[in-house]
């Protein structure tokens, strides 16, 4: 807000008002200070100043559209400071304030380089212009300015033309100069006189008008709407009245016409849609009566309102047309539950529709479109539209495909296998059903399935790698399961099959289980010798020994025993890098194929990958790789040691502290503690600012996941000790409820505990936390707090944490 | 708007056989390397309606834009055309000319 100026009385205080007010922009107040200064005492450099805020309060005028006022300043300014040169902005606020004279007087005076400039050159051409209907500007031209010289001319053209003496016109314009500010108007001119003789020829001379010329819109109009065989209509419709006026005087439309394009853009501009179907009704015989009904039909989507409109005038729709225009505007508003009604009335209506159109391909369609509307929203919902939809139209591969997927994302593995088996049916020789088929199968350790449907793929696509590799995965799958049922002679034939698959005996655990195979025929040397070779094919090392075990375990065997014939790992072996990246993939291999025993086995090796995690070179991924590994398989003390040392070697990022929490709560996000909590509100903080969004989104999910743990708490560990209750303090306590529901977690807990200090809230057992939360919210209410808490429950180990995270 | 019927000129009522016959003779007519643009629209056209299944979809779920200015197009047909009268084209001209400097930044 602007302050008034205290009247101020001396020099010293005037002039540092004055200096204030400039620098503030406060420009009329500097004004009125600078004034009151000159009355005390003229100098030079208060007169700049003044001159200096007459030309900011001028452009801030000028800013408001004041150009008379903001003119007037500028000349202020000028009187200040003796040889100021009329400037483009003053020109151009004279020009807008309509001061003819004055302007006419100041571009008498424009230095040369102000003119030769570009906005010069326009401010001229402005100029020209304004002085074909001025006189007043062209009397106040110095006599042998171009634009007195060169008006006569052009009128005289402009005169030609309108009265069809092209050659006069032509002759005229030949007169002005290439440097004239009239040369576009003369181009102009030129390509309207070629219009009606050659438009190709006049569409070539108007695009010639220079792109910054005051021209150039006419110009540009003229190619879009005359030169052109098919007019824009649109932009037609959107043109200024006088550009408008010009367009129909050229294209000869009549004065009907006009009146009835009048009356349509009217209507177009009222409110609602029904005026414009009123006009277009009012003139469907001009427009074209099926025109005119198509027309109406598509506006109903928008409006369906005026359907008894439409009716009135084009006849009655049919219920089930009715039930689509209504469904489609729910879907143009994103209605989504009102679209899914209407689509629904639709097949009803189908059912019972006349001309048999009752068919099921229609109603799959139509499911299969609501189901598009709702896997955005609500995707669950879309699984029955999409098994709907295939019951009535089986042969439908994208949606089979679908709704798997969905089935899968929900984890519904019996549904999506039951769709999967119906989808080979359908298409069993289809690569892309049988792949995901062969995944499915793989995962519940089908494998003979997994094998016929990899041997159809082969017979299709014999390079198809996958299929190759899903063969021979069967292969030894099911030579594991041979093996752990000790059927000997089942699991050779299946060992003989994937060597065959795998010529190079590149996969490790072919050896592992042809050692196993002889283990159990008691060929103890050739054992040692096919362990020794998967040893090698392994990598050796940790990731070599974690592969055995899990292969051993996998048959049903104890580790001890035939370790004797396997390498053993030193005491003071540590990893490398790869062989703690081969055991990161090992990992994510074992876990996606559903093996047991990984945190077990793991577990043999904790000191030795502990030492290693502190000695092996290691990058920050390499750590973070790790992590994800052992947090996959539930193995929480590595995981922590991991995350620990992935922390210190790289000063504490994000994600580390989020691996070391995650430890620390055993996965278990209701396992979180308020100051666990609060580390890693912070961290996620961090992680956006560093634009980690990887890390963000982990600890976004683990927080979220706790919140959800928080509500259910909230809804179902409270009732049972309610009953004593009143109706009143009933609804004080929801009420109280609610206010906590809908708070952040970290407010939720400053809430309920903020009174005490962290150090002493970690000191606190889980039934003092529990008591104070209870007293906390139950205070007031006339309820004993100490018998609610005998009554409820108190958590076991994996509760304890829950609850006492409730602080 | 043209409908996908309209652009393969075809009946509504075709059939899959129907359809494909149009649709041919419509890129023998407006072949790729002649006309890309004619032919983009006329290939964009045979995709909403090559099948008995596309063409129900058409039927269900599309939404025709309700374009005035096709409408009018009709219309507006030329007459016999005239030429304006000086002052109108002066005016025209100077109508917009403060905005025209404002536009190109004179006043900066």
């Amino acid at each position: 807000m602007k302050s008034k100026p205290t009247p101020l009385k001396s020099v010293p205080a005037l002039k540092a008002a004055a200096q204030r007010a400039l620098q503030s922009g406060y420009f009329k107040d500097a004004i009125a200070v600078l004034k009151d200064l000159l009355k005390q005492e003229r100098g030079p450099e208060s007169e700049d100043l003044l001159a200096e805020a007459y030309l900011g309060r001028a452009r801030e005028l000028a800013r408001k559209g004041m150009f008379q006022e903001a003119a007037m300043l500028w000349e202020n300014h000028a009187s200040l400071r003796p040889g100021t040169l009329s400037s483009g902005e003053y020109l151009t606020w004279l020009l807008k304030a309509g001061q003819m004279v004055k302007l006419g007087q100041a571009l008498a005076a424009v230095p040369d380089d102000f003119a030769a400039s570009a906005s010069g050159r326009r401010l001229i051409e402005a100029a020209a212009l304004l002085a074909l209907e001025n006189d007043k500007l062209l009397d106040a031209l110095p006599m042998q300015h171009a634009i007195v010289r060169q008006q006569p001319l052009l009128r005289k053209a402009l005169a030609a033309y309108a009265e069809r003496r092209d050659a006069e016109a032509e002759d005229c314009l030949r007169q002005v100069p290439s440097r004239s500010p009239y040369r576009n108007l003369r181009t102009l001119l030129k390509g309207l006189l070629a219009l009606e003789r050659d438009p190709a020829e006049a569409s070539k001379i108007l695009e010639r008008v220079d792109p910054d010329s005051a021209c150039q819109k006419l110009a540009a109009i003229l190619c879009e709407q005359i030169v052109t065989p098919v007019p824009d209509v649109a932009a037609y419709l959107k043109l200024p009245p006088k550009r408008r006026a010009v367009v129909d005087k050229l294209k000869g439309y009549g004065k009907k016409e006009l009146a009835l394009l009048r009356d349509i853009q009217n209507a177009a501009q009222a409110k609602g849609v029904r005026p414009l179907l009123e006009a277009v009704l009012r003139h469907r015989t001009e427009l074209g009566e099926a025109e005119s009904r198509r027309f109406c039909l598509a506006a109903l989507v928008d409006s369906p309102e005026a359907i008894p409109f439409y009716e009135r005038a084009f006849g009655k729709l049919t219920p089930i047309e009715q039930c689509r225009i209504k469904a489609l505007h729910a879907e143009a508003i994103h209605d989504r539950p009102e679209a899914s009604r209407y689509w629904h009335e639709y097949i009803e209506l189908l059912k019972t529709a006349p001309e048999g159109r009752d068919e099921p391909l229609t109603q799959a369609l139509i499911f299969r479109h609501v189901a598009d509307l709702a896997e955005k929203e609500v995707p669950e919902l879309a699984i029955e539209f999409l098994e709907r939809s295939l019951e009535l139209d089986p042969d439908d591969k994208a949606t089979y495909l679908r709704l798997i997927g969905l089935l899968e994302q929900f984890d519904d593995a019996k549904a999506a296998l039951s769709w999967l088996d119906r989808a080979v049916k359908r298409y069993p020789k289809d690569p892309e059903i049988l792949l995901p088929a062969m995944r499915a199968a793989q995962r519940r350790k089908a494998f003979k399935k997994v094998a016929n449907y990899a041997k159809t793929l082969l017979e299709i696509d014999p390079i198809n790698s996958d299929a190759r590799r899903f063969l021979l995965e069967a292969h030894l799958g099911h030579a594991r399961k041979q093996l752990k049922a000790r059927r000997l002679d089942l699991a050779e034939p299946e060992l003989a099959a994937a060597r065959k698959l795998d010529p190079q005996r590149r996969n490790a655990a072919l050896p592992w289980l042809e050692g196993l195979l002889a283990y159990w025929q008691a060929d103890n040397e050739r054992c040692r010798c096919l362990w020794r070779e998967a040893w090698t094919a392994a990598g050796g090392g940790a990731a070599a020994w974690f592969q055995w075990a899990i292969e051993v375990l996998a048959a049903d065997m104890p580790l001890k025993g035939p370790d004797r014939l396997v390498q053993r790992l030193d005491k003071q072996h540590s990893s490398d890098r790869a062989e703690l990246m081969a055991l990161v993939r090992l990992l994510g291999q074992y876990r996606e194929e559903g093996r047991q025993n990984l945190s077990q086995v793991l577990h043999k090796l904790t000191p030795m990958l502990k030492r290693s995690f502190k000695q092996a070179e290691l990058s920050e991924e390499d750590f973070f790789g790790l992590c994800q590994g052992f947090a996959a398989v539930g193995q929480y003390e590595l995981l922590a040691e991991c995350a620990k040392q992935g922390a210190r070697r790289y000063r504490y990022p994000p994600v580390f502290v989020y691996f070391e929490i995650y430890a620390k709560c055993r996965g278990d996000a209701a396992g979180l503690l308020p100051l666990e909590q609060i580390r890693l509100q912070m961290n996620l903080d961090q992680a956006h600012q560093e634009g980690d969004r990887r890390t963000a989104a982990l600890i976004e999910q683990f927080l979220r996941k706790h919140e959800e743990s928080l509500q259910a708490d909230f809804h179902e560990a409270f009732p049972d000790g309610l009953g004593g209750l009143d109706e009143e303090a009933a609804e004080r306590f929801a009420e109280r409820i609610e206010e906590l529901d809908r708070l952040s977690p970290e407010e939720r807990a400053k809430e309920l505990l903020g009174d005490y200090p962290p150090e002493q809230l970690e000191k606190l057992s889980e039934k003092d936390a529990l008591g104070l939360i209870l007293d906390k919210l139950l205070g007031g209410l006339g309820v004993d707090a100490s018998r609610i808490l005998d009554g409820l429950p108190l958590p076991g180990r994996g509760k304890k944490r829950k609850n006492k995270k409730n602080s | 708007m043209e409908t996908p019927y309209e652009v393969l000129d075809v009946e509504e009522d075709a059939g899959d056989e129907a359809v494909k016959k149009a649709y041919l003779r419509k890129v023998r007519e407006f072949p790729p390397e002649r006309n890309a643009e004619e032919f983009r629209r006329i290939r964009e056209a045979y995709e909403l309606i090559e099948t008995d299944k596309k063409r129900r979809e058409y039927r269900l779920f599309h939404r025709e834009k309700p374009d005035i200015s096709v409408l009018l197009r009709r219309v507006l047909r030329p007459g016999r055309p005239e030429r304006p009268d000086a002052g109108t084209l002066i005016r025209t001209l100077t109508d917009g000319l403060a905005e025209h400097l404002s536009e190109t930044h004179t006043d900066s």
